[in-house]
């Protein structure tokens, strides 16, 4: 019961986060956006790893960390160097 | 024993042990294997040429203060954040300020940076290393006296936390 | 799950709400990056020490990883997307020492 409305918040912070990264303006808002929406997801892993007592998507959650944090450097470095070139 | 001591410094030694711990929990079993294959795995990453140089000290007094004035800060912080969403008007007026920090912070500027985006209402936009100015984006420009005074409060503190050795004590 | 778990997680989740919604209401992007970049992380950590709490002590150490890797990374992480669109496309805002340090001050 608990899980379920908890689960139901994070989709609904995956939805606002959703929201933004379409409305954008700019680059930078929809990649945090996508941040944000990684977050969400990771916290509902957490959520069933508390509802279940199961430890078996917890190396998911390192994983996704990692990838989230790459993958905003990666684009924020994209952002800078598109405007040099330009 | 004084080449242990020159090629392991306390910094070091404490890296070391905190990457086998994060190796075991990562493999999520303690055994002998694991804490073996860790501790080859920290020392080849934890050396100068490889990653970030572990010397110098550790002294945990104002460690622990840092870290009790950053973990209040990220619960202030969140409850600023959520002041601001919650009630309908805006109250934010933003501005960008320039802080200069004591010119030994240079070391420390990732842990700076990490602290001081967790404090309230502030978060680091650029580093100026030649000067060691920083520069900050705050959420209220009428607080800014104030946050300039807590960003080189915590500078001061990760400074004295993890002095830099001086010259005559690198090894080479 | 306990009642303290609950209390934990169902917290943890009401932080995230309150940054999805700062994320939709704050004018600028630098506004909308403090949300992003402080609330979300704290969402993260009490949902995690909630599930600790009904883990063994391998599902302890293993969140701790996690968690002490989510709250240092994402700040570096918002930091740069800040110098990014300071750098890019600036928006005017009422004092601005950066833009003025450098001399692209952008009135």
């Amino acid at each position: 019961m608990i899980a379920s409305i908890a689960l139901i918040v994070f989709g609904l912070t995956f939805v606002t986060a959703g929201i933004r990264a379409a409305i954008g303006p700019t680059l930078a808002d929809r990649v945090v956006a996508l941040d944000v929406g990684v977050v969400s997801i990771m916290s509902a892993v957490a959520v069933d790893a508390a509802d279940t007592g199961s430890t078996r998507l917890v190396p998911v959650l390192a994983v996704m960390a990692i990838v989230g944090f790459t993958a905003t450097v990666a684009a924020s470095r994209f952002i800078e160097y598109e405007e040099r070139a330009t | 024993m004084r080449l242990l001591r020159r090629h392991f410094p306390s910094r070091r030694v404490i890296l070391i042990v905190g990457l086998v711990a994060a190796w075991c929990a990562l493999w999520n079993r303690l055994s002998i294997a694991n804490i073996v294959s860790g501790l080859l795995v920290a020392v080849v990453v934890s050396h100068r040429s490889v990653g970030p140089a572990g010397i110098g000290g550790v002294r945990l007094r104002p460690l622990l203060k840092l870290g009790a004035i950053v973990g209040q800060d990220l619960v202030m912080s969140t409850f600023n954040v959520a002041y601001e969403v919650i009630t309908p008007t805006d109250y934010t007026e933003e501005a960008i300020i320039g802080v200069d920090l004591p010119s030994n912070a240079r070391a420390h500027m990732m842990l700076i940076a990490v602290a001081v985006t967790v404090t309230p209402g502030t978060a680091v936009i650029d580093v100026d290393p030649d000067t060691s100015r920083i520069y900050l984006h705050i959420l209220h420009a009428e607080r800014a006296e104030a946050t300039a005074e807590h960003v080189q409060e915590l500078a001061d503190l990760a400074c004295r936390a993890l002095p830099m050795p001086t010259d005559s004590e690198v090894p080479s | 799950m306990s009642p303290v778990a609950a209390a934990f997680v169902l917290l943890g989740s009401f932080v995230s709400l309150l940054s999805g919604i700062g994320m939709l209401r704050f004018r600028t992007p630098y506004a909308r990056f403090h949300a992003a970049g402080k609330a979300s992380p704290i969402a993260f950590l009490l949902v995690a020490i909630g599930a600790s709490l009904e883990t063994g002590w391998a599902g302890r150490a293993e969140f701790l990883v996690v968690a002490v890797a989510l709250v240092l990374t994402l700040p570096v992480a918002v930091h740069l997307l800040f110098r990014a669109v300071h750098r890019t496309e600036p928006v005017p805002i009422g004092r601005d020492d950066l833009a003025t340090d450098t001399g692209k001050d952008h009135d």
